[in-house]
């Protein structure tokens, strides 16, 4: 890697000054995106700032409503065996198991996850071909090239890339917050304004500006809550990123769904909600399978697939399908 | 009790288990200096310039070689051989050209890696380019005929065409493999050292040490006395590590240059371009046959692409030489295609295997287009005589894998219609296929010496790279001896011991093995005849002891000679 | 001021750990990987590097009883923790029930992912024990238990270690039988 200095912070404020202050400076927590993308010179920072002793950033609470505030700093892990959490939001629990390896769960951040970058192998591609995200103005290799992994909404000719954290589907589909303190004070982020579609400004994943710090992830209490569930499918059967998943949440009373709570991985610059589909479900039969299909299936007319990517579009079908099945099963 | 033919434990297995073991990337070395290779981001064409100022700057850079300034090296020989294999006749920082996407450029050696790495991203380098040749569909209609590589190019018995276009079936099928590319858990690592007196010891991850010597030697205009080529542990070698590439020369002068010991690993990014990979094929199969399933046809055609500097050919079609019997004829054929990639290698299983595949599911075509049962289709047309030169084979099992295989899966249970046979949700597929694989015959030395302590030490220039190399040969000098396993201590992977051969084609245990088996043997007799002729070194009890444990050993012996 | 309440540096600087129990001090640099500290500073190399990239398990160490990449992150951040190398696991010449498993059910060929799937194998069976679910759970509302640990469960917690000699049936089988012998 390039050389860079290494500094810790111990406390919030004078983290988030130093941040905003120098734009070469970059948060460090589990470190395991940052430190791939430094290694491939995605990322060059020239000044590390471990965010690892802040307090009062880790940790997972019960909030008064029945909903979890999430501290950033809390590892994957520790999130995904938490009691409260696979009880009352096992839509999490399992979108972290399906993530990255049980090594990788341990060191890697709840905020450094919602933060990481995308896998497009032309962005992190070490020998800097033509990428908008990368390099502002030099083009996008994969609109034409090998799009296999790449969005089918929400994209444009900038940029086709997808958002690779699971968990963020997750908080997509629950509208949870994070929270961000910066340098004029807290404010709250809906998690499904978080991220960004890439329009023409690709190099900007998320809504952040300089000198802000995710302190915690809030995720108020949901009815659909504990009758949740996360499916991926990908090409490996462990280890491996999504090629499409769903978060499913559901609310149901006689085997008749009250409220859905649906959204998609892998298939857009961020987590895809399906509201129209959403709506459409609202008193459908878990057991008339045509209905739940079609319900779908209205969120899935404005996709657009590319030249390598088309069988997303059905596969997305299944997927919510099944998710939303098992989802049913456990309310 | 023999050794061989007991469950035992791995010699080498409590050093694997503690990371004690110490493979090429791990041995310590005073002075050591690393090297990083800088890599062309284009694949055809040649670098305008390239500008080391910056890097040669850079906090604990030592030197940053190009083609301007990396010695010259000479010419790898032809024609090609096992012997002094080289991974690609190209050799690496020699001239401006760039002829595939993550060739060599530079090399900078520094004091540690970081530094080293870190100032290869700043060689800035301007490219002239070119568009580059690909390999795909269109690549049919390019493909030239080779010269020779490894085996003829061409065969040809009987008419197979005349005879498929005669035959009541016909089929015609083409299948495509892909690139694969080995991707041992080990990266490739040179680790080059000179000494005035000694010459250049190079501490290699390689899986033939005795021909990386050879071709070193020739390469870099050694005399063969003054190098020595080390490898007492591979981490997976799979074919990728037999023969001798860019980094191994690279990391060798750049460490004569320096007069410092240099080391150059590849990252795992560089695996897919500075050293071999299985090339892809596009395979045509034609067979014919009567309605009975009896074949009287085959064609199989290959083509794969080369790089543009090197003829090296994937010999696919050498499955249709060998596996089945045809009546009327066998031809094959195999065609390259120039394209700006690196030279292919051997992988595991390299040749003949992929051909396999691409027969394998033409006759398993055969058997759904004649109705006949996919296993009494091949039974049909074994074969006893090798269908090439019509002699016999000296040992060919076919007929009872098939007949004891399909016994031991309840292949009469299965049901050929796709999607007819269900196990609750799953839909179960049930299939089958023949292999063969040739049998390699090489030359190898070992040297076997018996301690009068009753302890043995085996020496051979083999390797281990996975296969149990140091536990076998500890069994099979162990019994061959009569003595216990753990008092035979076995030494390999070094060109100061006894010549052996590469360790590919699942060669290693008959060959290596059976010099080892020879020597130990001959070790044996002597002793015996010492422990019977009195002579005055050894003391009474000590030759009544050994008198007994080698006569104990000859008998033993004769169970397995 | 020890060092290691440094609060920034940026070229080379002293840094304490406590690797396999005995206290060592490391001259690195911020960029210096764990992985190459402990390879090339202190002479452990049984920790090796594959992929340097997060993606084989091969680097596999503990820090504070966890197992995690240490390819991907830095030396520097980790000053006055634990750190467990393969090197450390065995005890007065006795090796861990798990090496022993390896061996036993010959759960290696060439060895270079090895000392990877051990440091993993012995933190995953201690995440099994404090009962934390995988992918591969049926019911992860449910409490985890030991012996629910099968087969299915233990490819799944050790998908982040590769092995490329495919000795994966025979790294279970140990797996399994360390847990059994418990």
């Amino acid at each position: 890697m390039h050389p860079f200095m290494l500094s810790r912070a111990d406390d919030a404020a004078t983290a988030i000054a130093a941040h905003a202050h120098d734009a070469e400076l970059a948060f460090i927590a589990g470190g395991t995106d940052l430190i791939g993308l430094m290694k491939d010179h995605a990322a060059r920072p020239e000044h590390l700032l471990d965010i690892n002793s802040l307090p009062g950033m880790a940790g997972i609470e019960v909030l008064p409503d029945g909903g979890l505030r999430i501290g950033s700093l809390t590892r994957m892990s520790d999130v995904a065996a938490d009691t409260e959490v696979r009880r009352r939001f096992p839509v999490i629990a399992e979108s972290l198991l399906f993530s990255a390896s049980g090594q990788l769960r341990n060191m890697a951040s709840i905020g450094g996850n919602v933060m990481q970058r995308t896998r497009c192998a032309y962005f992190r591609d070490d020998d800097d071909p033509p990428c908008n995200k990368r390099r502002p103005g030099s083009g996008c290799s994969a609109l034409h090239g090998l799009n296999r992994n790449h969005a089918i909404f929400g994209w444009s000719d900038t940029c086709v890339a997808t958002n690779p954290s699971d968990l963020a589907v997750a908080l997509a589909a629950l509208d949870a917050n994070v929270v961000v303190r910066g340098p004029t004070g807290e404010r709250t982020i809906p998690f499904t304004g978080f991220h960004r579609l890439p329009e023409n400004t690709p190099e900007g994943d998320n809504v952040l500006d300089r000198g802000d710090l995710i302190i915690a992830i809030e995720v108020p209490a949901r009815i659909e809550g504990h009758a949740s569930h996360y499916l991926q499918i990908r090409d490996r059967e462990s280890y491996e990123f999504a090629l499409v998943s769903a978060a499913a949440a559901v609310a149901a009373e006689g085997g008749r769904l009250r409220s859905v709570r649906l959204g998609l991985g892998g298939v857009a610059h961020k987590p895809w909600r399906l509201t129209a589909a959403e709506t459409a479900l609202r008193g459908v039969s878990l057991d008339d399978i045509d209905a739940l299909k079609s319900a779908i299936a209205r969120s899935l007319a404005e996709a657009r697939p590319l030249a390598h990517n088309g069988f997303k579009v059905e596969l997305a079908q299944r997927v919510a399908l099944r998710a939303l099945q098992t989802a049913g099963e456990r309310a | 009790m023999n050794a061989i033919g007991q469950p035992v434990s791995r010699a080498d297995g409590r050093l694997k288990v503690t990371g004690g073991a110490h493979y090429t990337g791990d041995l310590p070395l005073p002075n050591l200096t690393y090297g990083a290779i800088v890599h062309s981001t284009v694949a055809n064409g040649k670098t305008a310039s390239i500008d080391t100022a910056a890097a040669e700057e850079a906090p604990g850079v030592l030197a940053v070689f190009t083609h301007h300034n990396m010695p010259r090296m000479n010419p790898t020989p032809k024609p090609w051989s096992h012997l002094r294999p080289h991974g690609q006749g190209y050799l690496p920082l020699q001239d401006d050209k760039i002829h595939y996407a993550g060739q060599p450029v530079a090399l900078v050696v520094a004091v540690t890696l970081d530094q080293a790495m870190h100032a290869g991203t700043l060689v800035a380098i301007e490219y002239e380019v070119e568009r580059p040749g690909v390999f795909g569909p269109q690549s049919v209609k390019q493909a030239i005929d080779p010269p020779q590589f490894l085996w003829p190019v061409a065969s040809s018995v009987g008419d197979a065409d005349k005879a498929i276009a005669a035959s009541a079936v016909k089929l015609e099928q083409t299948y495509t493999t892909a690139d694969r590319h080995h991707n041992q858990m080990e990266p490739h690592v040179a680790t080059a050292v000179w000494d005035a007196e000694e010459g250049l010891t190079l501490y290699e991850a390689t899986q033939h040490i005795f021909g990386t010597k050879e071709l070193v030697a020739i390469v870099l205009g050694l005399p063969l006395e003054k190098i020595n080529v080390v490898s007492h542990f591979l981490g997976g070698g799979f074919g990728g590590k037999a023969y001798v590439w860019p980094h191994t020369l690279l990391a060798a002068l750049a460490a004569k240059v320096l007069n410092r010991p240099v080391r150059v690993q590849l990252t795992r990014a560089q695996m897919y371009s500075m050293v071999g990979h299985q090339a892809a094929t596009i395979q045509t199969i034609g067979l014919g046959a009567n309605k009975d399933g009896k074949l009287t046809g085959i064609r199989h055609e290959s083509i794969s692409p080369t790089p543009v500097f090197d003829s090296y050919i994937e010999y696919a079609a050498l499955a249709a030489r060998h596996l089945w019997g045809a009546s009327g004829g066998i031809a094959t054929n195999h065609k390259v295609v120039h394209v700006n990639r690196n030279t292919p290698t051997a992988m595991r299983s390299p040749h003949e295997a992929l051909g396999h595949f691409a027969l394998e599911c033409a006759m398993d075509e055969l058997a759904y287009a004649t109705g006949v049962d996919p296993v009494a289709l091949r039974l049909l047309n074994d074969t006893e005589a090798d269908p090439l030169t019509g002699r016999p084979f000296s040992t060919r099992a076919m007929r009872k894998c098939l007949t004891e295989g399909a016994a031991r899966f309840d292949w009469d249970k299965r049901t050929p219609e796709p999607r007819s046979m269900r196990d609750g949700r799953y839909l179960i597929g049930q299939g089958m296929a023949g292999a063969i694989y040739t049998h390699w015959r090489w030359p190898g030395k070992a040297r076997v010496t018996v301690s009068s302590d009753g302890s043995a030490l085996v020496e051979a220039g083999t390797h281990e790279i996975g296969g149990g190399t140091y536990t076998v040969m500890q069994q099979v000098a162990a019994d061959m001896l009569g003595l216990a396993p753990e008092k035979v201590s076995v030494r390999l992977g070094d060109t100061r011991l006894p010549a052996s051969h590469p360790s590919i084609g699942s060669a290693t245990m008959a060959n290596a093995g059976a010099s080892i088996m020879l020597a130990a043997k001959a070790a044996r007799d002597k002793a015996i005849e010492l422990a019977l002729t009195g002579r005055d070194a050894l003391s009474l009890p000590v030759r009544l002891r050994t008198m007994w444990s080698l006569l104990m050993a000859d008998c033993r012996c004769r169970d397995i000679t | 001021m020890s060092e290691n309440s440094k609060r920034e540096f940026v070229g080379f600087t002293t840094v304490s750990l406590v690797v396999n129990d005995e206290a060592r001090r490391i001259v690195v640099e911020p960029r210096t990987t764990l992985l190459d500290a402990l390879r090339d500073e202190l002479g452990l190399t049984g920790t090796k590097k594959a992929c340097d990239r997060g993606e084989c398990g091969a680097c596999t160490v503990h820090i504070d009883g966890r197992r995690v990449l240490s390819c991907m992150t830095l030396a520097a951040m980790h000053a006055g923790k634990r750190i467990a190398t393969i090197e450390g696991l065995e005890r007065n010449g006795v090796l861990h029930p798990v090496q022993t498993a390896f061996i036993e059910h010959d759960g290696f060929q060439c060895g270079f992912c090895t000392s990877g799937q051990i440091m993993s194998a012995v933190a995953m069976i201690a995440e099994a024990k404090a009962g934390w679910p995988s992918a591969a759970t049926d019911d992860i509302k449910r409490q985890f238990t030991l012996r629910e640990l099968s087969k299915t469960e233990i490819r799944e917690r050790m998908s982040g270690n590769l092995c490329r000699c495919a000795c994966y049936p025979n790294i279970v089988d140990a797996i399994a039988e360390a847990v059994e012998r418990g």
